[in-house]
């Protein structure tokens, strides 16, 4: 063994377990390799189509949001530009659940390129794009695409039930009855009873995401709910209801990275990729340190923040994974937003409502009313973080002054997790 | 007959005899024991082997509508013939099964909660569409199942770094293997419905008006998750004791998956 690698171990061992390193003492080295130069990476051209139930296929959504993310790069650019494609899906249903990218790439007319699915559950295309950002930051590729597509309405009822559970732990919680409303349930539940909360605040996580996503054109439901008629929701799983719930949806999102030294070919307003960081954790929720805390985001937002130099009191606009209504919670607290314990307070004051505070939470309406097609959330953030960022969204959902974004996207009941900062200068 | 009779376990009914007992249903049709909504012969004789607590004796038993995997992991030797054996298990036709060295049938005492028919069948008809089922996505095989059943059926955990750790990972020696008592309390639980219940249990669960799933935390600190008992009516509560036992799960592909279920001790 290298000493090096020595080292690293060393270092590892000495300080505990991985995860309790990775949560508090481990220095991280980020790109790149020995021989590599790093670069700073500009998000410069990202689209989407609307997240729903679609007429269009896998194929012709893919297209969709690949065309438009290319009509949004300012300036000339063609996808024989494109040096590696990154696409993020569960391949939900199997119906091309082999060579899925290639299928996709040959529908944007990038034909050609090195291109590979890459999945992690929900959190699927959050990867895909740091898996593009490394690529360009460490200098092995000047332009890349990340993006990400999920086609789930499809499917038979009884079929998509089966498919929604095929990220959670199979062996485990499956067989004990539990789905992701269910394990966020347990979330839930464990959250109420150790800390000052009732699922009122939850309630009011619901209704913000909501009032934002009716302006969102692209949203998958564009409509207010009131706090009486989302408090008084069919349940689903005890305490989860329907208003809890994201729903099911089909979309797809893409978005183009660049390399510092062409990102002025291509765009005058590029927005920058800050900071990158990823982390995991156990797959069963029983086996997890803490089923109140997701220590995977704790680990991503760490990295991220490092790598950017910036603090949480920075960020003006947070895309967070909302697929349950607890998760949000958690999300604000694990990010670091607030500290543990006052994810209840912060929703409940409604602080994350759009420019009522120093943080907008959710402004596209989140994964509860933008929709949530599986692979393609991760990007779909991104979408929306850089057409905030360049003052490009609806003026009903603009973010007032912003200038710095954050991405958090969570594989299932937080295995996985990546979370992004962008800014529209380089820090 | 002597004076040990209904003796709770395991969420059945024990009658002691001087030459062996019979554990059956608590549920009862006119005074008939009838299986619970989650109970088979293959659960009543796994808590009568239980009920056996020496797992040195050797048994005997015809193997018809019993899953022999899930019975053979629990460490009983099963004999072929029935003079081998130190005890004889007897099935009867009715939700009740006798243990004697002799191969004496015995009768339970009428008693037992009366059980609506009509749910029943529902039931039985939920778990006879539920094993012509095939999966379309998440899948446990057979092979997987019984590669797990020492750790599903009996407890088995590993101890690492003072650590209790249940499911097993896999980077453990024989010697770190220990069973876990069966016995544990709630942490958190879930009530799904039928639209939040996984596709394995969509026969059933809307005639159960849903499933209750708890995390329960085991007295070495480690945590599982469990579905609590089909028959158990009144809602359940963080820190409830529970006792875990041997139960159907879900069919699929023409099999039963059985494992642990908790039953709260309280109410």
């Amino acid at each position: 063994m290298s000493s090096a690698l020595t080292q690293h171990r060393n270092r590892l061992t000495d300080s505990g377990s991985l995860l309790e390193s990775l949560l508090h003492d481990r220095e991280i080295e980020h790109l790149p390799p020995l021989g590599c130069t790093m670069v700073n990476v500009a998000v410069v051209g990202a689209g989407q189509t609307k997240f729903g139930t679609h007429t269009l296929g896998m194929k012709g959504m893919w297209h969709e949001a690949s065309i438009e993310a290319i009509k949004s790069v300012d300036h000339d650019f063609s996808l024989d530009m494109v040096d590696e494609a990154y696409i993020g899906s569960t391949a939900f249903g199997g119906g091309q659940i082999g060579n899925t990218a290639a299928l996709m790439t040959e529908h944007s007319g990038m034909v050609g390129v090195p291109t590979r699915r890459v999945e992690n559950a929900c959190a699927s295309s959050g990867f895909a794009f740091r898996d593009a950002w490394m690529a360009v930051k460490s200098g092995a590729a000047k332009i890349a695409i990340a993006g990400g597509i999920e086609k789930m309405n499809d499917l038979e009822s009884e079929r998509k039930r089966f498919w929604l559970g095929v990220s959670g732990d199979t062996e485990w919680e499956r067989m004990a009855g539990l789905t992701f409303p269910a394990t966020y349930a347990l979330m839930a539940r464990k959250y109420f009873h150790d800390f000052q909360s009732t699922h009122d605040d939850l309630v009011h996580i619901s209704v913000k995401n909501h009032k934002h996503g009716l302006f969102n054109q692209k949203a998958h439901l564009q409509k207010e709910v009131s706090f009486e008629k989302a408090a008084n929701g069919k349940m689903v799983a005890d305490p989860l209801s329907l208003y809890d719930c994201c729903p099911t949806s089909d979309g797809a999102s893409c978005v183009i990275l660049a390399a510092e030294d062409v990102v002025q070919d291509l765009t005058d307003t590029p927005v920058w990729v800050n900071g990158s960081g990823a982390g995991s954790d156990y797959l069963a929720l029983h086996d997890r340190r803490n089923i109140t805390t997701l220590d995977a985001t704790q680990i991503a937002a760490k990295q991220a923040f490092e790598a950017s130099g910036l603090q949480t009191k920075d960020i003006d606009i947070a895309e967070v994974h909302d697929c349950f209504t607890i998760a949000e919670l958690l999300a604000i607290e694990d990010l670091g937003f607030v500290d543990k314990g006052e994810g209840g307070l912060f929703a409940r004051e409604n602080r994350g409502l759009l420019n009522h505070g120093n943080l907008t939470v959710n402004p596209s309406g989140g994964l509860k009313s933008k929709g949530h097609p599986l692979g393609a959330t991760g990007t779909g953030q991104i979408v929306e973080i850089f057409n905030q960022l360049r003052g490009d969204v609806e003026s009903q959902r603009q973010v007032r002054d912003a200038e710095f974004g954050l991405t958090h996207n969570v594989g299932g009941s937080g295995a996985t997790c990546a979370v992004h900062i962008f800014g529209r200068e380089i820090v | 007959m002597n004076d040990k009779t209904g003796i709770p376990f395991q969420g059945h009914l024990v009658d002691e005899f001087n030459n062996g007992f019979v554990i059956y249903s608590k549920h009862s049709d006119n005074n008939t024991p009838v299986f619970g909504p989650d109970v088979d012969f293959t659960c009543l004789v796994a808590s009568g082997l239980q009920y056996l607590k020496n797992k040195n004796l050797s048994v005997f038993i015809d193997t018809q509508e019993l899953d022999m995997e899930v019975l053979s992991s629990i460490g009983f030797n099963f004999v072929s013939e029935s003079e081998q054996a130190d005890y004889i298990i007897n099935k009867s036709r009715d939700a009740w099964v006798s243990f004697s060295p002799s191969g004496e049938l015995f009768e339970p005492a009428p008693r037992g909660l009366q059980t609506n028919p009509t749910f029943m069948e529902e039931i039985q008809r939920a778990w006879e569409n539920e094993l012509r089922s095939v999966s379309q996505g998440a899948y446990v095989s057979r092979e997987q199942y019984i590669r797990s059943l020492d750790q599903r059926i009996n407890l088995m955990a590993q101890r690492e770094d003072h650590a209790t750790i249940w499911p097993m990972n896999f980077h453990y020696d024989q010697e770190q293997i220990i069973p876990l008592e069966p016995t544990g309390k709630i942490i958190s639980w879930t009530k799904t419905t039928a639209a939040g219940s996984p596709s394995e249990f969509a026969f059933r669960s809307p005639i159960l008006g849903g499933l209750t799933t708890a995390l329960v935390e085991f007295e070495k600190g480690t945590i599982g998750t469990f579905l609590i008992v089909d028959d158990h009516q009144n809602p359940v509560s963080i820190n409830d004791e529970v006792e875990l036992v041997i139960r159907r799960i879900y069919a699929q592909d023409g099999w039963i998956r059985y494992g642990l279920k908790a039953i709260p001790l309280k109410g």
